[in-house]
């Protein structure tokens, strides 16, 4: 019995430390909670093992006190892996870390643990602040330590943590600002526009993503598609006031019977049933056969006024 | 070491019986290094070069045998050349990469480079490589090419970070080092910085203007990363006349022109490298888009379905499919489409799009099903405004075409 729980307990252990090392966490944790949890199933582990033995030949020996006090360090020590884990995990069921992205920048790139973090390609990143204030630190996994440069733009999601400590849970290169360079240099950078306004929607800054869209539409008109897109992207966040104009655009542009469908649907959602019951009106006129719109404008009347 | 009459009489026959064959030159150009006739081998691998410039084997026995000749440069330079494409290379050329090592007052950049030739069957040749390489740069011995191989190894073994380095060491000590410039092209890519990306790719144009790969690198990426057509295409002028028979060129310059609208002159070099290529399914994908922009859609859809034939287990050719069938108010099958390209999608893909997927179902009035699906994609997203409307407008009871009808009739 005491071996499965001892079994138990490393696995626990184990799992505690998996969650602190798959996420990028902040640099206090890293360096508090990930050696505490990995010491204490170290002692735990040397305690469990002699024990049986230390106690069959010295049974009251000041060895059998040391182990025991081991055992009980080390369990203190598991204790605060696991709740710095417990916190990282229920924030992602919570789903507390889901809004907060925010942008930040490589200050500066340190290898860890002096020659031998270069062996194990370990280093650990100095980031701005999100809130302005200040650096940050985030440990880089093993593997990872090439993909970064000084003065990269990254996205972090940032999570509310436990008492009150922020922690990141995950960072991602932003690659706008290279996307704006290489368009400022190159006016007749198609492509590096298209992947401008996906970097912004990417990063939630909706209101550059729509520029960065108009402004793409504006050089590409026959990219219809590229509207339809976009704006059912921006709905999507409920970003109705910028959705709209791009869905009516493909609306003008196209006439296509889709494009009838997705604008009544939208502004049926943004609140707008008037507009909406005009939009599947039009669209009827047009498809007198479309059984889609018919259906959509008729549930439509079905729901009960906005408001 | 073999027979070497019955070696060359097999060279003779098998080139009289298939002269294009490059192989039988190689043999050609083996026997005539092994029996000391440096002159003739040497003919024999640029003869080789000219018609298959990217042969692994023809140019790393070419830089065996300008090394033997004393010509360490040429042989760097082959050397280069023959590792830009990864290959496994012919057990009796290895044994001939080892004597080189061997060989007595050898340039030390050289035998790095040989080194890391070797690494492609033994990947612990790297340290000797790196080792090697290290020595070269502390003799003075071209560095350039030194640090070039240290950076290449370095790459190779997951180290991008001290790859970069060694690459930047290289191009300062020579700026015209078109490869070095390539790898950090590369290097740069693999982190996302186009901007660095481009710049390198440029320079290596510019130190090897009449290098064809360089150009249809820096053209590629000009068109599938950056969109500048109109300089792509210039790029790609460059290029010369019989590279136009590679599939891989024609199907850039098409793209190119349909970026710019320049359909008429696209599509016959789309249709072309179709044919040159009729088992790639990126072509009639390249095909399908530009009739798309065209506004073509019957023919795009055709061109896509191709494409989803010859690759059955592509996402990409099955979601144009069902946006093509969508767009020309085919819902129905469009959901069918819809519904195989989110089998192939990733989990997180999945639910980017499956979104999209509840609204064709319900375009397609299969209306249970698309309550259904929205009631699951909510779960992931309970913000979702089309999935929301999409549950108040579709009612739990809801019967397909009944309901469908039910809708019709209350509306007129």
């Amino acid at each position: 019995m005491r071996l499965i729980g001892y079994a138990l307990l490393a696995a626990a252990g184990w799992w505690a430390l998996d969650a602190l090392a798959t996420h990028q966490v902040t640099w206090p944790i890293f360096v508090v909670a990930m050696p505490l949890t990995a010491g204490a199933l170290g002692a735990l582990g040397v305690a469990s093992l002699a024990h049986p033995f230390v106690a069959r030949l010295t049974p009251d020996h000041g060895l059998l006190r040391l182990l025991r006090g081991l055992f009980r360090l080390g369990g203190a020590a598991l204790l605060v892996g696991y709740v710095a884990a417990l916190v990282v995990v229920l924030d992602k069921r919570l789903g507390r870390c889901e809004i907060a992205v925010r942008a930040s920048q490589i200050v500066a790139i340190e290898d860890l643990w002096g020659p031998a973090g270069r062996v194990l390609s370990t280093a650990r990143l100095v980031l701005r602040a999100w809130d302005g204030h200040g650096t940050v630190t985030v440990p880089l996994p093993p593997g990872e330590r090439g993909r970064y440069w000084t003065g990269q733009s990254l996205r972090l999601r940032v999570c509310p943590g436990g008492l009150g400590i922020p922690y990141v849970w995950r960072f991602v290169v932003d690659a706008a600002p290279e996307y704006e360079r290489v368009v400022r240099d190159n006016p007749a950078a198609r492509e590096a526009r298209r992947r401008l306004a996906f970097e912004h929607m990417e990063a939630r800054r909706f209101r550059d993503a729509s520029a960065a869209v108009w402004d793409y539409l504006t050089e590409h008109p026959e990219d219809v598609s590229y509207a339809d897109q976009y704006g059912r992207w921006l709905a999507n966040y409920r970003q109705f006031e910028l959705a709209l104009p791009l869905l009516r655009w493909q609306v003008e542009r196209t006439g296509a019977r889709r494009a009838y469908y997705y604008l009544g649907l939208t502004l049926s959602a943004a609140g707008e049933e008037a507009d909406a019951d005009e939009t599947l009106r039009a669209g009827l006129a047009r498809y007198p056969d479309a059984e889609d719109l018919r259906y959509l404008l008729a549930a439509q009347r079905r729901l009960p006024a906005a408001g | 070491m073999g027979d070497a009459s019955t070696a060359a009489e097999r060279v003779a026959a098998a080139r009289v019986a298939d002269p294009t064959d490059p192989e039988p030159r190689v043999t050609q150009g083996l026997i005539e290094l092994r029996s000391g006739n440096l002159d003739a081998a040497r003919a024999t691998l640029a003869a080789l070069h000219t018609d298959h410039p990217q042969h692994f084997d023809g140019n790393l026995l070419a830089s065996i045998v300008a090394a033997r000749l004393g010509d360490v440069d040429s042989a760097i330079y082959m050397a280069n050349l023959a590792l830009r494409d990864s290959a496994d290379f012919r057990f009796t050329v290895r044994l001939e990469l080892l004597d080189a090592i061997d060989a007595p007052s050898r340039s030390a950049a050289l035998v790095a480079h040989y080194h890391r030739a070797l690494r492609l069957v033994d990947t612990a040749q790297g340290a000797v490589a790196v080792r090697v390489a290290q020595e070269a740069v502390e003799a003075g011995d071209h560095v350039a090419d030194a640090h070039f191989t240290i950076g290449v190894v370095r790459y190779r073994e997951g180290r991008p970070d001290l790859a970069i380095e060694s690459l930047q060491a290289a191009v300062a000590a020579n700026p015209e080092h078109a490869e070095a410039w390539r790898w950090l092209a590369l290097v740069h890519a693999e982190r996302g910085d186009l901007a660095r990306e481009m710049e390198a790719r440029r320079r290596a144009l510019d130190a090897t203007p009449t290098d064809s790969r360089y150009r249809a690198d820096l053209a590629r990426a000009l068109i599938l990363k950056v969109g500048d057509d109109a300089r792509a295409l210039q790029i790609l002028d460059g290029l010369p006349p019989g590279r136009e028979r590679n599939a891989d060129v024609v199907g850039l310059r098409a793209r190119a022109l349909v970026g710019l609208g320049r359909y008429d002159e696209a599509l016959p070099l789309l249709l072309r490298a179709t044919e040159l290529d009729p088992h790639d399914p990126q072509r009639f994908e390249s095909l399908g888009w530009a009739y798309e922009r065209m506004n073509r859609m019957e023919d795009a859809l055709r061109a896509y379905e191709q494409a989803a034939h010859l690759a059955p287990g592509r996402s990409f050719a099955h979601l144009q499919v069902a946006y093509q069938l969508d767009d020309l108010d085919r819902p129905s099958e469009a959901a069918e489409a819809f519904e195989r390209a989110l089998a192939l999608l990733p989990p997180t893909e999945v639910l980017r799009r499956r979104g999209e997927y509840c609204h064709l179902l319900l375009r397609a009035l299969r209306l249970r099903e698309a309550r259904a699906c929205a009631e699951r994609n909510i779960r992931f997203n309970t913000f979702d405004p089309y999935m929301a409307y999409l549950l108040r407008v579709v009612p739990a009871e809801a019967e397909d075409a009944n309901e469908a009808r039910g809708g019709g009739a209350e509306m007129s």
